[in-house]
């Protein structure tokens, strides 16, 4: 009985540390700290709720070390290819003026700043058909009134 | 039952090791992780697009961020109904899961319609995904949680229908563990979500 009691964790207390991470980071938020230190701590305590519910909703610290080595390796993986490429997409990427965007092949917009896109043509919506008249509804006989 | 076996296998008797045995539950966190590959990615090319664009607008300038708040409050508290629901199970409890579970789709929802509502407004404000990349960033975050959402939603409805015909017992709730593994993923993406598209 001691075993099991020990084995479920403080659901209550992990809720608890949710709730007031959740709050700081509104908080956070809404106290206009300098942009870095922002980002920053909100990165860090998005993190920490996030390792929360995974160790202990999703009982990865109660598991075999081996389930947290197969959870957590390709994480490990996906970062370094992360920080491998981040200095490419985020330095080389071509910088465009704000919401114009081009898509390879795609022909410039006609440079007016309102940021119209210029391939609606192929967006826009054929002419509707011509209206139906509406349909009277189906009588519903022989259903009990 | 018999406190020795208990003692020995705290979580089940009947599993030797969580991990041999249990090629559910591994299957379910490999999915979970090849689906974290999905949103890391889509978090990556909004941070890219993002980066190189000096003039993006503050989210928060477009988002509402108390009522996304709210939203992820409701989704937080869905775990913790989730967890109940596998802890009730655990000591043989049918009729506490079917509460929980009930609890906890009726949390997703509630966190569905919210989003909705959300989307509406923003739409109907001229935030569509073709008017902006802050747009086709934000509809196509936030929708693909959303999707996630609705499924976990499905899914637990499928498992509440098999607890309804007596699938579940003390020895029997592999499923239902697995069902919240994909849920509590929901909300820890949501958590990352929240932070990275609406704070930020």
């Amino acid at each position: 009985m001691e075993a099991a009691e020990h084995k479920e964790p403080n659901y209550w207390g992990v809720f608890g540390a949710l709730l007031i991470l959740t709050l700081a980071e509104v908080g956070v938020f809404y106290m206009h700290l300098p942009r870095l230190v922002m980002v920053l701590s909100l990165v860090i305590m998005a993190l920490a709720k996030a390792g929360l519910v995974a160790a202990y909703f999703m009982h990865l610290a109660l598991e075999k070390r081996t389930l947290a080595l197969i959870v957590i390796s390709p994480l490990v993986l996906s970062g370094v290819i992360i920080i491998g490429l981040t200095p490419d997409s985020v330095f080389n990427y071509p910088r465009q003026p704000p919401e114009k965007w081009v898509l390879p092949g795609e022909e410039e917009p006609k440079g007016e700043p309102g940021g119209e896109p210029s391939a609606a043509p192929a967006q826009e919506q054929p002419a509707p058909p011509p209206a139906q008249p509406p349909q009277p509804a189906a009588p519903a006989d022989g259903g009990p009134a | 039952m018999d406190h020795a076996a208990t003692m020995d296998h705290p979580m089940d008797p009947a599993q030797p090791s969580p991990l041999s045995p249990n090629w559910g539950k591994i299957m379910m966190w490999l999915f979970l992780m090849s689906d974290a590959m999905s949103f890391a990615g889509l978090l990556c090319a909004y941070a890219a697009v993002r980066m190189s664009n000096p003039l993006w607008p503050v989210p928060s300038s477009i988002l509402g961020v108390p009522l996304t708040a709210l939203n992820t409050f409701i989704l937080i508290c869905s775990s913790v109904t989730m967890v109940k629901a596998v802890s009730a199970i655990q000591k043989g409890d049918v009729a506490g899961l079917k509460k929980f579970l009930v609890f906890t789709m009726l949390g997703g929802t509630a966190f569905l319609s919210i989003q909705a509502y959300e989307w509406t407004h923003l739409i109907r404000e001229g935030l569509t995904v073709q008017k902006s990349l802050f747009g086709a960033t934000f509809f196509v975050l936030t929708g693909f949680h959303g999707c996630h959402v609705f499924s976990g939603v499905v899914y637990l409805g499928c498992i509440l229908a098999a607890t309804f015909r007596g699938r579940y017992s003390a020895q029997r709730w592999e499923s239902v563990e697995i069902v919240g593994l994909y849920w509590h993923f929901v909300d820890l993406i949501w958590i990352l979500v929240f932070t990275f598209v609406y704070l930020i």
